[in-house]
């Protein structure tokens, strides 16, 4: 008799984590792209940093979860922007990214984009990631626009 | 034994609600007005008499010009090429006293000096898209100095250093 109302309760909270973690797992990660990365007017042969702080320039992108819950993001990065006919180069160094639990911080905690990095949330459910670069024209670049996708994968590792 | 099933289940269950998501942003970057430098005129110290010094200066009609073209409001680095000599086959001539300055119009009224040494960079900002130059100098005749045409070369490199 015991043993089966031990069951009972343990079922009752089995079916509640397997809810909780539907609800975490499916619907409550949201990520929202704010802002693109833009490298602005670049001069042929002048090499042009954007640091993740630089809110004006830098990619930022929104990530809301439950609290406590744990996620991977992984950026696949270009490794040239094309246009004009050809492509410039670019590069990520291994500070190049950070986030925050600000929107406009005064610092971030830096790593590298080139990698998967996991992350939970502890004291807050939302973080911003801000991402720099470098671009490295050539001497003799073409004069024109220049673009390329960066995708940004975030894995829902659970609570 | 049905708390070791239900374990199980949810372990599975928190397996598969592994949940990705893709988002994409763009990188973006306008590449602007590639830089020109043109020689517009030579430094010309015309007829030279032996052992009579002739000097040209930046404002005169036998000065050097150069003409560089960009992109507005560009930071750039200018890199003379100063010969100290000019040459007659073997025979040589001293050029020196090069007086360089620099416009945004194409004017030597209201130049600014610039303050060169052959080879080292100096900045300076092209304002309007465009920069002249003009460049003086003084050429020393020795009591012999060989008759003919004397010649040397100016080379002036132009970099973007920034916005």
């Amino acid at each position: 008799m015991y043993s089966f109302i031990a069951s009972r309760r343990l079922l009752a909270v089995g079916v509640l984590l397997f809810l909780a973690q539907r609800a975490q797992g499916q619907g409550s990660l949201i990520v929202r792209p704010l802002q693109n990365l833009s490298f602005g007017s670049l001069l042929p042969g002048v090499p042009s940093t954007v640091d993740a702080l630089n809110l004006a320039r830098s990619a930022q992108i929104e990530v809301k979860s439950l609290q406590g819950a744990t996620f991977e993001i992984r950026f696949t990065l270009p490794t040239a922007l094309t246009g004009a006919g050809t492509t410039l180069p670019l590069a990520f160094s291994s500070s190049s990214a950070g986030v925050s639990a600000s929107s406009s911080p005064s610092a971030l905690v830096r790593f590298d984009p080139n990698y998967a990095a996991r992350f939970t949330f502890t004291s807050t459910n939302k973080v911003t990631f801000f991402l720099g670069g470098q671009a490295r024209p050539t001497g003799v670049q073409s004069v024109g626009a220049y673009s390329a996708p960066i995708v940004v994968t975030i894995t829902n590792l659970g609570v | 034994m049905i708390t070791r099933h239900l374990i199980t289940a949810f372990s599975v269950i928190g397996a598969t609600g592994l949940h990705a998501q893709s988002s994409p942003i763009t990188a973006t970057a306008e590449v602007v007005t590639p830089i020109t430098v043109t020689g517009t005129a030579p430094l010309d110290f015309g007829t030279i008499l032996q052992g009579v010094n002739k000097n040209i200066n930046f404002n005169n009609a036998g000065s050097g010009r150069f003409s560089i073209t960009g992109i507005s409001n560009a930071q750039l680095a200018l890199t003379f090429i100063l010969p100290a000599t000019l040459s007659n086959g073997v025979a040589t001539m001293p050029i020196s006293n090069y007086g360089i300055r620099v416009n945004d119009t194409n004017t030597s009224a209201g130049a600014s000096a610039l303050s060169v040494t052959s080879g080292i960079p100096v900045t300076t900002n092209l304002v309007n898209g465009a920069l002249y130059v003009f460049i003086g100098g003084r050429v020393t005749s020795a009591a012999a100095q060989a008759y003919g045409t004397y010649t040397g070369t100016i080379t002036l490199a132009a970099a973007y250093t920034g916005l």
